[in-house]
């Protein structure tokens, strides 16, 4: 197989080199690394001004045909090029000097790459090294911890579940707080685009081990460049590029299985169950009640443990990801297949991902370059109904009955005695059955098409230009089976939903680089920018289906639905930018973009975007010893980008349709003109400072930002008599009003502690955000657990505070004042006050890379700190009693007063009980502050101790994801990780995975 | 060679002038049209709108039935899905969820019958029709507002406040009215109604379609609405519109009391019926699944709304209407489980009975009262009364309309006590004629908005 490949990509580069054969001699030698003496595999060795060259093996030793008076190009990353002369030995044996600006590398940046040198902005960047054969669905997961000034939330366990990525705080109210994603230069679209399924992010179908880099791109003089979508920050993904010389292959293979990282609140048995509904039963009804104890609740003796029943015994794990690249200087090519495969803990949750991409650069002549980028990714995902659903395997857990059997005793799932109604005894869903035979589907498919080409008109003078062509399909595919659970009272019920975006991008752009004297380099910048976005979908849904195993919606007998919808939104955009540098000391650049945008009104199209930033590197004045001191960078930067984040019909009022009435075609009022709507305003102001010490072996950077928002895009709401409640319930119209403020810094420090044999690399990156709503339009709004009051965050948790229970009857107790003092157990009597927020305000991760001969450790850990989430659920699984008969809730429940004196967890047990013991307070607000160990890799290079002519390296590793979770709280017992509002909501929990996998490089 | 790229660049040049224009920027809709109302056609497609919105589950679709009917002598919640815990318990905060979303539909509806009846579009040719659906929204916002004074209005919990009364389409969403006083609420219904039966009357069209307002719904609403407010504020002018208004929908209307065999079997019947007068469509396409009334009522959804035993069991065992009720489930007046039968508004039984209520009250006419009640106990295989009292037509018109969203606020104009009833269907706490919580909640959500709504007391 591999030899296969290896004549196909013979012959396939044999088609695209134009080979020399100017025949004179054989020089051959060892590139060593003049450090430590050791030899550098995989250098590169080009006969310079032609395409000859080679790469060194794994001894380092190379052999090249060349004839005398030629000259030979040495080069490896992180060590200085060498160009030597030909002459008349046969040997030519080299010894590369370390590179010490190897930290400034290439970043790259917004519509180009710079040199960190010249960086003056705030940005993080994450290797390939991070990003490859995670056991992680989608890419953007894998920021946690990698980058300051990230905070991310996946919510649930769900194989590729959408995840809220913020960065640097939450800067709007009502229109998006997502980053802009930009892949290879082409702003794309992000979130989830699926209809019927409970979480999904098209960004899953990217594979990261695609990825050569992720920058985040924080402060005004890295986003401005992106104008009206920039407010929220900007991920640019950049994919891996093929390197000249010979095809370079990697191929690795992943397998394991995933669990839980947090187990999550236990259940009742049947006898405990019984327990606490007896005593519920006693304490509201009187000692009648008395002997409803486990005989009578359960006259069966049934004992049915619902967890087991929903959760997988082993959810796999698998990767397969192959890869190879190469090149002339010429042609360079990167193309790769992968194959990922996950299944989430519960029966019935499950991704996979098949991707293949292709990147092709082409040099045409000297001076054009074309290039092709072509990405295919597929998905596969179930997901399975959440929150309240009926049907939701955690609802299930904590709501089923354990005196319910799972099965009757002919084998089949029991789904209750009323065969007009099939319900188990509480009114709900046997949910293992459902799981069995129902499924939420989708598949997607995104086919994106980049298109480059790049003229260089004269030196410094670069015109280049680009289309993408970017496409998502999404098939979504639901069935509720007709025996039991929602299908049940219409025979069955299929969905098939089909969802497209179609986005394109066209770029243009002139860049001319030049240098006046000999140390004042400007380059400038010049770019036109058109997108247009086309999303449509139809819907079509029936029921009646007289036999199961048939899904397709013409199947069934009755139509149900048969809908479509189509929007769009435009977005043109024109840039220019600059950059001056004096000697590499001094930096000075700046940006500006006019921007427009579809969505909003006539005269409202347009607006102006713009950067300024400077950067002074202290360590190049001369003041200190040059091998200490490597870099002293104080960077400053200011500007105003936007966000645009609304929807089409946000500035405008209409007639709407859809639906009928009595078989006439209906006409419903809506929406709120609005010609006055504009962006949203976003201020970024960022401090920074880079340094170097010591041949930059501790290195690390600072940064200080007030990142101010005004003009906040408000929805704010309407009086509810006007009539105006929009179809998704809300009565509300968007204004620019308000401002909020985000403030923090961020500390990022590396140290290569030792070097030579043993490696030790260590980094941290610690990040601090707090939130502040500086004005609000009106103030104090209330919604739902949450408060939006002036000088306050805008994550603030506001409730009644929970006193616990009187020890003397059990009665709920809430402080009066919903802070300390005086308590009643009235509900109506304690006031609500402001109980802490829910963004952690303290994030980062601790990185310990480790190696010795063939050995490597790889270590993450990942914090969140100072922030709470709520458990929306408890009001029913922790009630007091109240709801204990039909749902037994979570097994803390038996914690409960039962007599004078007791110090318990849970009030008096009382069967319906009207004192609102779970209503809404901090009883169910915990602290989600915790650390993690996400990732442990454990390799081993076999190649260390058997040497190879063919392998570059063949790593054996074993890797641990989500390891052990450390809660401060501990009466917490879901995970931390929670959705960006704090809620908990029954989600399937993260994953912990275990896997075990070979990676091998020849 | 050269030239194929200046080709090439003098292409992409155009191509980005001609996708940077302002064309290029239109917000182009694909699903809404400009507010303007361009034909009848449109007048009468923003009424069947409002009626689309009317059957939501917050309104009619269930809501509104379901209040009228648990919270009285007739009904009781076992929560056991946890739905209309606040209503059924009186344990309502201004939070709930049911106060704030059945305030906001019956709005939603009114700003949709405002634009038609401030409608200044004329077709001279179609005038009657204009006129026409104009009258169905005077009679639709009529009843909405009645609707909203029987939920929200202080009439019954000790106060004299009404509703906002919002009467023309703003578009911008500025309002924050106050509420007006009872009378005010009162005076605009009434008028509402009779500009309404006036201008359906006037425009000659009669629509034979149940589920559209035609004259003999209107004059039946208003007669619902005029008894009400007779008994409620002891007003025989009140009553004699009452009396007038259902006499005219006997007198004039084609409608008959469903006949004993077939009564049971007439609540499935969507828009057939020869007893009904007004329906709002509900349909398969629209079907209301599980959110539906049916699921409420019957144990084959959540079955949580039960008849209570001594209402049950004050039936005759000859009474047909006693068949409606399954064990402590009536779920054979919303049949379909899946929520798709129309919901039935008012029934022609309504009107005999309110005519014979309005008529005893008045000593109008005994035997045209003894007349009217006859005509439907005799069609219930229950044998005719001679010399009716008030009291025996009160109790007919409990259990034929019972479950109906009816009795709720027939207790409260006959300034009755309301039971609350424990999960189990025992009685847990009487709330005397006068007790705040009478009347719901005014929504905190309205209340955080709008500085001049007055909150009712109690929550």
């Amino acid at each position: 197989m591999k030899l296969k490949l290896t004549w196909l990509m013979t012959l396939f580069m044999a088609f695209v080199m134009q080979l020399s054969f100017a025949q004179e001699k054989v020089v051959s030698g060892v590139i060593t690394s003049a450090a430590d003496g050791m030899p550098v595999p995989g250098a590169n060795v080009i006969v310079k001004g032609t395409q000859r060259g080679q790469q060194t093996d794994f001894d380092g030793k190379y052999s090249l045909n060349v004839s005398a008076g030629e000259t030979l190009v040495f080069s490896f990353v992180s060590l200085l090029t060498k160009e030597v002369v030909v002459g008349a030995s046969n040997t030519l044996n080299v010894a590369l000097e370390e590179d010490v600006s190897v930290l400034e590398e290439v970043v790259i940046v917004g519509y180009g790459t710079k040199s960190t040198v010249n960086e003056t902005s705030a940005a993080s960047v994450v290797g390939a090294e991070q990003l490859e054969d995670r056991p992680i669905a989608t890419v953007n997961n894998l920021l946690k911890g990698n980058a300051t000034g990230v905070v991310i939330n996946q919510g649930s366990g769900q194989p590729g579940a959408g995840s809220v990525v913020r960065i640097r705080g939450i800067s709007s109210l009502n229109a998006g707080t997502d980053p802009l994603y930009v892949i290879d230069g082409v702003p794309v679209v992000s979130g989830d685009y699926t209809r019927n399924n409970t979480t999904s992010d098209v960004l899953s179908t990217l594979n990261s081990n695609d990825i050569e880099s992720m920058t985040v791109l924080k402060d005004a003089s890295a986003t401005a460049l992106y104008g009206a979508r920039a407010a929220n920050g900007v991920i640019l993904i950049t994919t891996k590029r093929g390197t000249s010389g010979e095809p370079s292959y990697s191929f690795s293979v992943e397998t394991g299985f995933n669990s839980k990282a947090v187990e999550g609140p236990k259940t009742l048995n049947a006898a405990q169950w019984a327990e606490v509904t007896d005593e519920g039963l006693v304490n509201a009804l009187g000692p009648a009640y008395a002997g409803y104890t486990n005989d009578v609740l359960n006259p069966n003796g049934v004992d049915t443990n619902w967890a087991d029943a929903i959760e997988r015994k082993a959810a796999s794990q698998q990767q397969v990801n192959f890869s190879v690249n190469g090149g002339s200087d010429k042609l360079r090519y990167y193309t790769s297949l992968g194959y990922f495969d996950q299944e989430g803990i519960i029966n019935n949750s499950s991704f996979n991902r098949t991707t293949g991409r292709m990147k092709i650069d082409y040099k045409l002549t000297d001076k054009i370059t074309i290039g092709q980028n072509i990405n295919a990714g597929l998905t596969n995902l179930k997901t399975l109904s959440d929150g309240g659903g009926f049907a939701n395997p955690m609802l299930a857990k904590y709501f089923a009955r354990p005196s319910d059997p799972l099965r009757n005793d002919d084998g089949t799932y029991f789904i209750g005695t009323n065969l007009n109604n099939p319900r188990m005894s509480n009114g709900l869903f046997n949910v293992p059955m459902l799981l069995e035979n129902n499924f939420n589907k989708a598949r997607t498919l995104k086919l994106t098409g980049i298109t480059d080409l790049s003229y260089d008109i004269m030196e410094g003078l670069n015109f280049s230009s680009r289309l993408s062509l970017d496409q998502t399909i999404i098939e979504e595919d639901a069935y509720q089976n007709p025996r039991h659970g929602d299908g049940f009272t219409v025979d069955g019920r299929s969905y098939a939903y089909d969802t497209r975006v179609f986005d394109y991008v066209f770029q243009n752009s002139l860049n001319y680089d030049f240098t006046l004297g000999d140390k004042n380099n400007f380059s400038v910048l010049l770019v036109q920018e058109a997108q247009k976005n086309q999303y449509r979908n139809v819907s079509a849904a029936a029921e009646g289906y007289g036999k199961e195993g048939f899904y397709t919606v013409s199947v069934g007998s009755n139509d149900l639905e048969a809908n479509g919808a189509r929007t769009q939104y435009t977005n043109a955009a024109y840039l220019a930018s600059g950059s001056y540098d004096y000697d590499g000391k001094y930096f000075i650049d700046g940006a500006f973009r006019r921007e427009g945008n579809s969505n909003f009104a006539e005269s409202n199209k347009w607006g102006s975007f713009w950067s300024i930033s400077g950067a002074w590197d202290i360590a190049k004045e001369g003041l200190f010893n040059e091998a200490t001191v490597n870099k002293m960078k104080l960077r400053v930067s200011y500007g105003q980008v936007g966000n645009a984040s609304i929807g089409s019909t946000s500035s405008i009022d209409y007639f709407s349709f859809g639906g009928e009435y009595g078989g006439r075609i209906p006409l419903y009022v809506g929406g709120v003109a609005n010609p006055d709507l504009t962006w949203e305003v976003n201020k970024p102001l960022n401090f920074g400072l880079d340094f170097g010490f010591f041949n930059n072996r501790l290195t690390g950077s600072f940064d200080y930002f007030i990142k101010k928002t005004e003009d906040l895009l408000y929805s704010i709401p309407l009086s509810l008599t006007s009539g105006l409640t929009l179809a998704s319930g809300a009565t509300s119209k968007f204004v620019n009003a308000g401002a909020l403020e985000n403030r923090g810094y961020e500390v990022s420090l590396g140290a290569k502690v030792f070097k030579g044999e043993f490696n030790w690399d260590t980094k941290i990156n610690f990040s601090y955000v707090e939130n502040e709503l500086t004005s609000l339009l009106e103030n104090d709004v209330v919604n739902g657990t949450k408060i939006l009051r002036e000088g306050e965050s805008i994550n603030t948790y506001y409730m009644r505070k929970w006193a616990g229970v009187d020890t003397a009857n059990g009665d709920p107790l809430w402080y009066i004042n919903g802070k300390d003092g005086a308590t009643t157990n009235d509900y109506t009597q304690a006031t609500r006050e402001l109980q802490g927020n829910s963004l952690p305000n303290y994030t980062g991760g601790f990185i310990n890379n480790f190696s010795y001969k063939g050995f490597s450790v790889q270590t993450l850990f990942t914090f969140a700190l100072d922030y709470k989430v709520y458990d929306g659920w408890a009001a029913y699984t922790q009630s007091g009693g109240q709801y204990s008969l039909n749902y037994p809730g979570y097994a803390n429940n038996l914690d409960r007063w039962q007599n004078p004196g007791d110090n318990a967890l849970n009030p008096k047990a009382v069967y319906n009980t009207g004192n609102q013991n779970s209503a809404t307070s901090t009883r169910f607000l915990y602290d989600g502050d915790h650390i993690r160990f996400s990732n442990l890799q454990i390799g081993y290079d076999v190649t260390k101790v058997l040497p190879s002519e063919m392998f570059k390296s063949v790593l054996i590793y074993v890797r641990g994801t989500n390891l052990y979770t450390y809660k401060f709280d501990d009466l917490l017992e879901y995970d931390p990780e929670t959705r960006t509002s704090g809620v908990i909501d029954l989600d399937l929990p993260p994953l912990k995975s275990y896997t075990f996998g070979v990676k091998v490089s020849f | 060679m050269k030239n194929i790229y200046k080709i090439l660049f003098g292409g992409l040049l155009l191509v980005t002038v001609m996708s940077c224009n302002d064309e290029f920027l239109e917000n182009e809709q694909f699903s809404t049209t400009p507010q303007n109302v361009t034909s009848v056609g449109d007048l009468q497609a923003l009424m069947y709108g409002a009626l689309v919105e009317a059957r939501d589950v917050t309104y009619y679709g269930r809501d509104m039935i379901i209040y009228g009917s648990v919270r009285s002598d007739l009904a009781y919640n076992t929560v056991a899905s946890g739905r209309f815990r606040g209503p059924s318990q009186f344990s309502m905060l201004s939070t709930d969820a049911y106060a704030r979303d059945t305030f906001t539909k019956i709005y939603q509806v009114i700003a949709q019958l405002n634009i038609i009846i401030n409608s200044d579009f004329q077709d001279a040719a179609r005038a009657n029709e204009i006129m026409n659906v104009k009258g169905q929204a005077l009679v639709l916002r009529a009843n909405a507002y009645f609707d909203l004074l029987k939920l929200y209005g202080q009439e019954h919990s000790g106060g004299t406040l009404g509703v906002p009364l919002v009467l023309a389409y703003s578009g911008t969403g500025s309002e924050k009215p106050s509420r007006s006083t009872l009378v005010e609420t009162h005076a605009q219904i009434a008028a509402d109604f009779e500009a309404g039966v006036t201008s359906i009357s006037n425009s000659g069209l009669a629509s034979s379609s149940k589920d559209l307002i035609n004259i003999h719904a209107a004059n039946g609403l208003a007669a619902r609405y005029y008894l009400y407010k007779g008994t409620t504020q002891a007003d025989n002018a009140s009553l004699q519109l009452a009396y007038d208004h259902a006499s005219d929908v006997i007198n004039n209307g084609s409608y008959t009391v469903i006949g004993a065999d077939l009564y049971v079997n007439s609540f499935a019947q969507n828009k057939t019926s020869s007893n009904s007068i007004f329906e709002i469509e509900v349909g398969t396409q629209a079907k209301l699944g599980t959110t539906s009334i049916a699921y409420m009522y019957s144990d084959n959804g959540y079955g949580d709304i039960n008849a209570l035993p001594g209402f049950i069991a004050s039936f005759s065992a000859v009474d047909v209407r006693a068949d409606l009720i399954n064990g402590n489930n009536v779920d054979t007046k919303y049949p379909l489980i899946d929520g798709s039968n129309s919901i039935k508004i008012l029934r022609y039984e309504e009107v005999l009975l309110t005519r014979a209520e309005a008529n005893l009250r008045l000593g109008i006419n005994a035997a045209e009262a003894d007349s009217d009640v006859n005509a439907v106990v005799t069609n219930r295989d229950l044998p005719a009364y001679a010399g009716i009292t008030l009291a025996e037509t009160l109790e007919e018109r409990k259990k034929e309309l019972f479950f109906e969203g009816i009795r709720y606020f027939d207790m409260l104009r006959l300034g009755m006590d309301i039971p609350g009833w424990t999960p189990a269907g025992t009685l847990d706490n009487t709330y005397l004629y006068g007790n705040t919580k009478l009347a719901f909640a005014i929504p905190q959500r309205e209340l955080d908005v709008n500085p001049n709504m007055q909150p009712n007391p109690g929550y």
